[in-house]
């Protein structure tokens, strides 16, 4: 992907051209804040700014609508911006579509759906974009993600960025963590599936970290299948020269290194003539179980309160 | 009321003993995994020796030295059975292997053989391999030997008889063999 950004005239000229019930959207969006605007002056000129909390009111309708209008904005733009870098460097524009058949396991999670992303038209691809869990109320803030294609299908392995917090959509089972050397364990967790931890290690050898601390601190990376997720917690501005550059930087050097790891790379445990490169064990990390500690020592407890209580 | 406060506490201790005593055996069993991950590794890598030792000897004659650390590496790996000489033995041959490659670059008939090529490669991946299971071993034995070093931990290790683990390092100046570059 080129780092040259789409000149303002593409992204107006793609703004005008886009979806119909994105510029409803924004409309709608500026009539609400010109409706507050002109209420809170109406009030103000009457005079009558105290009267029963009126002002109160007008100003919180006037800031909805400012929060309304500049998330819709910010969004439209987002998606223009995404069609005219598309169209300006041979890319498909991937705009409300939906993901939720991706691998990656923030995709997987409820409904999800690319707002804005391009990526490249070749078999081995890059996508960058950012997505939402539309059914999820909680989720509503969207999330920068890369996807990548990988030469060859690789264990799932992830790596979560401390700094992200809880940003996947489970724990994992904390005996699929690993120990790592150095200062990777203060910036990272790394996960691997049980009986695979060489492997993981195997694929993300010190120079592949090495990598990760300098260039991608905020990213939480996971390689499922024969494809690599990068997320990032803040949206990714696509077609901004700041962020193609950011992901090129990180992409390129990352991706030689990981080719060279993968370059041999083979499931022991999987016999030549079947037909996944990965034995089941090792295709999905899994999340944590109620552990029979908690169990037994709440039955415990509930035994002795119930005995305490009959005895007295 | 004050006997339900001291039996819920006394069994809440009992439980958090436990617990630890499972969390320190489950990380022992993790250390283990991973030490017999090591083996298979290095097995992998001795099994190649000998191939190369006899493809080396077909072609090269007048270094017997090289071919002779090599197979005295070899057996000391085969027969190092903690991780301490493990390490030394893996170290040591590396060392038998790269002086095996230098050799071989006088030798254009052996450097153009492909089967010479080909098990270069795989002992590179197997190398790689060693590397990798090595980083597991050593996490695992650092989390384990922090694990009771630390308290609450350190005194149901020392109850219960646990003692820290050896880590897999090499004490030789083998223990960073130099770098081979397969033009990739």
């Amino acid at each position: 992907m080129s780092d040259r950004s789409p000149h303002a005239s593409q992204v107006w000229a793609e703004l005008l051209r886009g979806a119909k019930h994105s510029r409803i959207e924004l409309w709608l969006a500026v009539l609400f804040l010109l409706s507050g605007v002109i209420g809170l002056v109406a009030i103000l000129s009457a005079g009558a700014f105290s009267n029963n909390g009126a002002g109160v009111f007008w100003i919180a309708w006037t800031l909805a609508g400012c929060y309304l209008f500049v998330r819709i904005w910010r969004r439209t733009i987002g998606v223009a911006r995404a069609r005219a870098y598309a169209q300006a460097h041979g890319l498909e524009p991937l705009i409300y579509r939906r993901a939720d058949h991706y691998p990656g396991m923030l995709f997987t999670h409820d409904a999800a759906r690319i707002i804005e992303g391009v990526r490249t038209l070749s078999r081995h691809f890059v996508e960058i974009g950012n997505f939402e869990h539309f059914q999820d109320p909680m989720q509503l803030r969207p999330f920068g993600y890369v996807r990548m294609s990988l030469p060859r299908h690789v264990p799932h392995i992830a790596v979560v960025a401390r700094r992200n917090g809880p940003l996947l959509p489970f724990d994992m089972k904390r005996t699929q963590r690993l120990s790592l050397e150095g200062d990777f364990d203060r910036h990272f967790t790394l996960y691997a599936p049980a009986r695979y931890e060489t492997d993981a290690l195997h694929i993300f050898s010190p120079d592949v970290m090495e990598r990760f601390l300098a260039d991608a601190p905020g990213f939480t990376c996971e390689l499922v299948d024969d494809e690599l997720y990068l997320y990032s917690r803040k949206p990714l501005d696509i077609g901004g020269r700041m962020t193609i550059e950011r992901i090129e930087h990180l992409l390129r050097p990352l991706a030689a290194k990981l080719g060279h790891q993968l370059d041999l790379y083979a499931d022991d445990r999987v016999p030549d003539d079947v037909a996944h490169p990965i034995a089941p064990g090792g295709r999905r990390l899994v999340g944590p179980v109620a552990t029979a500690g908690a169990m037994i020592a709440v039955s415990v407890l509930l035994i002795l309160v119930r005995i305490y209580l009959l005895r007295g | 009321m004050a006997g339900l406060v001291v039996l819920i506490v006394l069994v809440a201790a009992l439980v958090m003993w436990w617990r630890l005593n499972v969390s320190i055996v489950r990380l022992h069993s993790r250390v283990d995994e991973a030490w017999s991950d090591v083996l298979a590794q290095l097995q992998r890598r001795a099994d190649l020796v000998p191939s190369l030792v006899e493809l080396v000897r077909g072609y090269v004659t007048h270094e017997e030295t090289v071919l002779r650390q090599m197979v005295e590496a070899w057996s000391g790996l085969l027969h190092a059975q903690d991780p301490g000489r493990a390490a030394d033995a893996e170290a040591e041959l590396s060392r038998a292997v790269h002086a095996t490659y230098a050799v071989s670059e006088r030798y254009p008939q052996l450097r153009a053989s492909s089967n010479f090529l080909h098990l270069q490669r795989e002992l590179v991946h197997t190398e790689d391999k060693v590397v990798a299971s090595r980083r597991f071993y050593n996490g695992a034995v650092r989390e384990f030997n922090s694990h009771i070093a630390t308290w609450p931990g350190s005194s149901v290790a020392h109850r219960h008889g646990w003692q820290t683990a050896e880590f897999f390092t090499a004490t030789t100046a083998a223990a960073d063999p130099p770098v081979v570059d397969l033009g990739r």
